[in-house]
């Protein structure tokens, strides 16, 4: 088993045996997106030209949540040490976790948006949602990555994440929604999914990189 | 170039330019204001409140300048560990951050009587906001360590990837309608034929410079201070370890 897979599969092992974010996270989009009706009020035309913004909101602030125990438990367990004195490179270990919390906390929201969308009354044909939300929560998990690691050692941790990671959230936040938008108001939505689709081939190989960098910092 | 990294070769230098700084930044401040406050005519439209812009635009510009500089810095601390770069952040920051607040409080002062409102979701705004933002990540990285080195290192980390995404934020900020007039100078052949009238640019640029003296100053006593608490900090664990 190479240490890409090993890593993964110990992610998702621990996460299953554990309660499941897996689980709870798409019960927590749920209920902010419930939120909005409850607040907004039922009109489905004041829903509907807001759903773009509040659906990117809602699967952003889910997306926040498991981000501080990313890396505090294989630190205070002893894992990350057994990890950077090993032959193997780090980065293989960045990358195993990557893809283990996409698979947790991100592509359940994922499999929900188009259920979402159809509930915020948005009209709009399920693949084209798909193609927004996978690079939307892929760049979700990648920049919250980078914004774990730098906070790994620090006091007030969680509160510093939040203040950290939103303001560098916001361009998937606007091109995930102004994709939305255009593709409910039946415009082509093709430049800002572009946009969130090249944001993610840049962001994809660099974050494992960086993220070693930091893990290694954090671990002097 | 690097012989200035040492902190005890930077500090012979720096207490030097310090003080022509600080001297500079009275005289172009004093002369920039004079000419701000009195000297240069009313806008035809914004007619006094035009003399907001003489400090709203110089902090504009060096709540940016500041940002490109910690950026640079953060690539030296990242790449040469030189620790000088580091405290070169912590200091830098919190200043950026008050230009980027005077920036933005000058801009709510002017808007309420020329658009008549404080505040709106403009582009220009919105980006400005979310640079305060970035600053006040980095500070609070900084400051969020017990090993103040690993804080620069964090926070130059932070400014990186920041600097990345700055551009980015702008760009995809922009994509909304601006009621932010667009940059009136823009490049160098703009300077010798601007857009706005020499009476006015004189005490801009006047001020510009001042307000750039007077954060090498400031900068620099700021330098000095994390030095010295460094000194403090080493002195202390050298006396407990004995």
């Amino acid at each position: 088993m190479t240490p890409f897979n090993a890593i993964l599969f110990k992610d998702l092992k621990s996460d299953f045996r554990h309660g499941g974010q897996f689980l709870f996270l798409p019960a927590f989009f749920l209920l902010i997106v419930m939120l909005y009706p409850l607040s907004l009020g039922a009109n489905l035309k004041v829903l509907q030209t807001a759903a773009p913004g509040l659906l990117m909101i809602a699967a952003l602030l889910a997306s926040l949540l498991p981000l501080e125990k990313l890396y505090t438990d294989d630190m205070k367990d002893g894992t990350m040490d057994l990890l950077m004195l090993s032959p193997q490179p780090v980065s293989f270990y960045t990358g195993g976790k990557i893809l283990a919390h996409w698979i947790i906390a991100g592509l359940p929201l994922v499999i929900m948006s188009p259920l979402m969308a159809l509930m915020m009354g948005l009209s709009i044909n399920w693949p084209d949602v798909l193609l927004i939300f996978i690079p939307a929560t892929l760049l979700f998990v990648l920049i919250g990555q980078i914004a774990a690691a730098l906070s790994l050692g620090a006091r007030r941790g969680s509160v510093l994440l939040a203040l950290l990671v939103i303001p560098l959230y916001i361009p998937v936040l606007i091109f995930g929604a102004g994709a939305l938008d255009l593709l409910q108001t039946e415009n082509p939505a093709k430049g800002p999914m572009l946009f969130l689709w090249a944001g993610l081939a840049f962001t994809l190989p660099v974050t494992p990189l960086v993220t070693t960098k930091l893990l290694k910092m954090q671990m002097d | 170039m690097f012989g200035y990294a040492n902190p005890k070769r930077y500090q012979a230098l720096s207490h030097y330019i310090f003080i022509a700084a600080a001297i500079l930044a009275t005289l172009f401040l004093s002369f920039g204001l004079y000419l701000a406050l009195i000297a240069s005519p009313p806008d035809y439209q914004q007619s006094e409140t035009v003399r907001i812009m003489y400090v709203h635009v110089p902090a504009a510009w060096l709540s940016m300048f500041i940002y490109a500089s910690m950026a640079v810095a953060a690539l030296v601390l990242t790449i040469w560990k030189h620790t000088l770069a580091g405290f070169y952040i912590r200091a830098a920051a919190p200043i950026g951050a008050a230009f980027t607040a005077a920036c933005l409080i000058s801009g709510a002062l002017w808007g309420q009587p020329t658009w008549g409102t404080w505040w709106v979701w403009d582009a220009r705004l919105t980006s400005v906001l979310i640079l305060f933002f970035l600053y006040l990540g980095a500070i609070a990285l900084n400051n969020a360590y017990d090993n103040p080195d690993k804080g620069n290192q964090a926070s130059a980390w932070l400014v990186l990837v920041g600097s990345v995404n700055l551009p980015i934020i702008k760009f995809s900020v922009e994509w909304w309608n601006t009621l932010h007039q667009p940059a009136s100078l823009t490049s160098l052949s703009k300077i010798t034929s601007p857009g706005i009238h020499a009476d006015m640019l004189t005490p801009l640029l006047v001020m510009a410079v001042g307000f750039l003296c007077l954060y090498s100053a400031l900068v620099i006593l700021r330098l000095d201070n994390e030095i010295l608490s460094r000194k403090i900090h080493v002195l202390r664990l050298r006396t407990i370890n004995g």
